[in-house]
């Protein structure tokens, strides 16, 4: 069974020329194409710790180095440190005697590293107040900071200069006269631009006394030395015990500190997530936005391609052997709430030429081809793939179809040549695949095509006398009943529906190929 | 009727304290320590010798604690392992230890395989194997996928609270070995 859930399996491949799951992909409605993470572009909405699910603003977040304050991280194997209580310690004047009081430390479950293996002294309140190891080279970094600050700064203040200076010259009347001949300021209007130009001299000299100062943080430069520390006397005699070793992965771990030694491991504040809404990059429209709430797990907008793409999954797992054809069925479901027309077509992906044929009918669906961008990471396709011939028609999504007597089949005209079983909104299909070599994975791939049905608010009148939008080269010349649209054209606001034809590329993993048809029976 | 065990496959030998219950499965000279706790469906098998559990030991539901002869070898030598005091077995965990210390635990489906000596305060993590013959230095952790070994400065403590509470809860709902009386061993087995 674990093969239905297997999302890498069955692939689609995304308007970029990406391959992904049909959960990795979205649909953008407004260009009624599949974008993925690939083709979208990410904005981050909000920073939160994934352990007191708390939020924090960016300026914080980038104070505090996208760290939550109050949860920790094992410095030893990464998992989340939870805070222990134990009542009864050592009384700190009489170590002999131990006095009932309530005392924090930290300790993780995963590795048993406790915040008493390194001293770090237990906690009187349960969070917060946990000491923090300095970085050693704080002050150096500090220093360096300020002194590039300042240096910013006085960039700043040239540019600043310049372009005052620049503006000076522009009022070089003004400037004449104040220099030249005081009796001139009769005119009114020059006397006016002469306390402007004053006062602009003025802003100029109050930058030019900081600018001139030099800096007043003095960097020492950083010192290069041939020599290099020697390694300790003992590291040739003493034996390695690995368990107090700190792991590549340890030292990293803490940047600033790298402790060779599993004694200096200090417990390490949690990495902050991310909630990111994701933006088309072609129409600007959101087609993933979160709610606000880091506790929440919902979305406001989720324009997931499993909305709206038909969900192609292989029924089971065949067993494959060289020359020997194999009947793969897979299940077709809509997952919207329009009929849904439906054809499988072969999937030429080498063609770079779009070729059309016009005369092509539904049911009897010659090549046809789609353009694909040439730095897509296809695999190599089965060539010998007989798809179900002809069109197939998807019931609506019925949320109510599971209690009630599923007759609906009744009222599809199904050819048991295409379709092998009809339930609510899923149909079945068998496409039958001869492999030609041995390996371990093959693939195939088909085109499919269906009529989606987008229903869209618009704000404008007038615009659904627009054909259908088109996808692919073949789109409006498909046969597929992508006729005119169907919503009303009036002047107020008013949901309108069109039925587009959608042709979206697949490609199913069906697993090794064995040798022969003896070898796979036995 | 209270149940009894098989004499004929198995000799328990319980302290009095110890909370044994009878659902378990138990092969050979076992003698279990005060204290002591064993879950209905803990298996407990002295194929290859006696196997003597300490006091203050937790031995839950599905662990397995086997004193496994090795393959081929003389059915006439006898090995006794002997299991130290306040050791947790935890769920579904298998261990075959040459000689098990005190203040261990061994987690939930971690199997520590024959010719491991496990000294005093370690920690086997859950799913991890311990397979080559080994002697465990106290206080060593064993933990995660990749089987990382660390040093722990204190040793786990000790379940009292849970043995305490195992200890009054188990009675009510099972059967228990009882502990055999010294004057009549003749009497409990009689039919036999």
């Amino acid at each position: 069974m674990a093969h239905l859930f297997d999302a890498n399996l069955v692939r689609l491949l995304c308007s970029c020329g990406l391959m992904k799951p049909i959960t990795g992909i979205y649909f953008c409605r407004h260009c009624v194409k599949l974008r993925c993470s690939n083709c979208v572009s990410h904005e981050l909405d909000m920073r939160y710790c994934p352990n007191c699910l708390e939020n924090m603003p960016a300026p914080e977040a980038r104070l505090k180095k996208n760290r939550c304050g109050n949860c920790f991280d094992c410095p030893s194997c990464g998992q989340s440190l939870s805070t222990r209580l134990s009542i009864q310690s050592p009384d700190p004047e009489q170590p002999s005697r131990s006095i009932q009081r309530k005392l924090y430390f930290l300790s993780c479950s995963g590795c048993r590293w406790t915040s008493r293996d390194v001293n770090i002294p237990d906690q009187t309140v349960a969070t917060g107040g946990w000491p923090e190891q300095e970085p050693p080279n704080k002050e150096r970094i500090l220093s360096l900071l300020e002194h590039y600050r300042a240096v910013a700064l006085r960039d700043k203040m040239d540019r600043e200069r310049k372009k005052q200076a620049a503006a000076r010259v522009k009022k070089s009347p003004a400037s004449f006269l104040r220099s030249g001949d005081a009796g001139a300021d009769k005119l009114s209007s020059v006397s006016s631009s002469l306390a402007s130009a004053k006062k602009s001299l003025a802003a100029i000299n109050t930058y030019a006394h900081k600018g001139d100062t030099p800096l007043t943080s003095q960097l020492t430069p950083a010192e290069a030395s041939e020599e290099v520390e020697g390694l300790p006397d003992d590291i040739f005699t003493e034996p390695v015990v690995l368990a107090q070793v700190c792991s590549v992965e340890q030292r990293l771990r803490s940047p600033e500190q790298q402790p060779s030694q599993s004694s200096s491991l200090y417990p390490l504040h949690k990495h902050m997530l991310v909630k990111r809404s994701l933006r088309c990059r072609h129409c600007e429209h959101n087609l993933s936005k979160p709610e606000y709430n880091p506790s929440s797990i919902k979305f406001k907008i989720q324009l997931g391609a499993y909305y709206h793409v038909p969900d192609v999954r292989l029924v089971r797992p065949v067993p494959l052997s060289v020359g020997q054809e194999a009947r793969v069925e897979l299940s077709l479901c809509n997952p919207t709430p329009h009929l849904m027309p439906l054809a499988l077509l072969p999937f030429l992906p080498h063609l770079t030429t779009a070729h059309i044929d016009a005369g092509v009918t539904a049911s009897s669906p010659g090549p046809r081809f789609i353009e694909v961008p040439t730095e897509s990471c296809l695999p190599e396709l089965c060539t010998s793939v007989t798809l179900p011939q002809g069109q197939l028609l998807l019931a609506p999504r019925d949320d109510t179809a599971e209690y009630g007597d599923a007759d609906a089949h009744n009222s599809f005209k199904d050819d048991p040549q295409v379709v092998t079983w009809r339930r609510a909104n899923k149909v079945g299909v068998t496409v039958c695949v001869t492999p030609e070599a041995v390996t371990d994975a093959l693939y195939i791939g088909f085109l499919l095509r269906y009529d989606y049905t987008n229903n869209m608010i618009s704000a404008s009148s007038g615009l659904s006398s627009v054909g259908p939008v088109s996808l692919g080269p073949s789109a409006d010349l498909s046969s597929l009943g992508s006729g005119p649209p169907s919503g009303p054209s009036s002047l107020t606001p008013s949901v309108e529906s069109r039925t587009v034809t959608l042709n979206v590329p697949v490609i199913i993993k069906l697993g090794a190929v064995s040798a022969s048809a003896s070898e796979s029976t036995a | 009727m209270a149940k009894q065990l098989d004499p004929s496959v198995c000799n328990v030998t319980v302290a009095a304290g110890a909370t044994v219950c009878l659902e378990g499965d138990f092969i050979g000279e076992i003698t279990i320590g005060a204290r002591t706790v064993v879950h209905p469906k803990a298996r407990i098998i002295a194929e290859a010798g006696p196997i003597i559990i300490g006091e203050g030991n937790l031995i839950e539901e599905q662990a397995q604690i086997i004193n496994r002869r090795p393959e081929g070898s003389d059915d006439s030598i006898q090995r006794t392992l002997n299991i130290g005091h306040n050791n947790v077995f935890e769920v579904d965990c298998l261990v075959e230890a040459e000689s098990i210390g005190d203040n261990n635990v061994f987690e939930a489906k971690s199997r520590v395989g024959r010719g491991v000596t496990v000294s005093r305060g370690c920690v086997v993590g859950s799913l991890c194997t311990l397979t080559c013959p080994q002697v465990l230095a106290e206080n060593s952790v064993v933990y995660g996928s990749d089987h990382l070994r660390r040093h722990q400065h204190e040793r786990p403590v000790v379940q009292a609270l849970q043995l305490e509470f195992l200890n009054k809860v188990l009675p009510n709902f099972h059967y228990l070995v009882k502990p055999k009386k010294k004057s009549a061993p003749a009497a409990a087995v009689p039919s036999s």
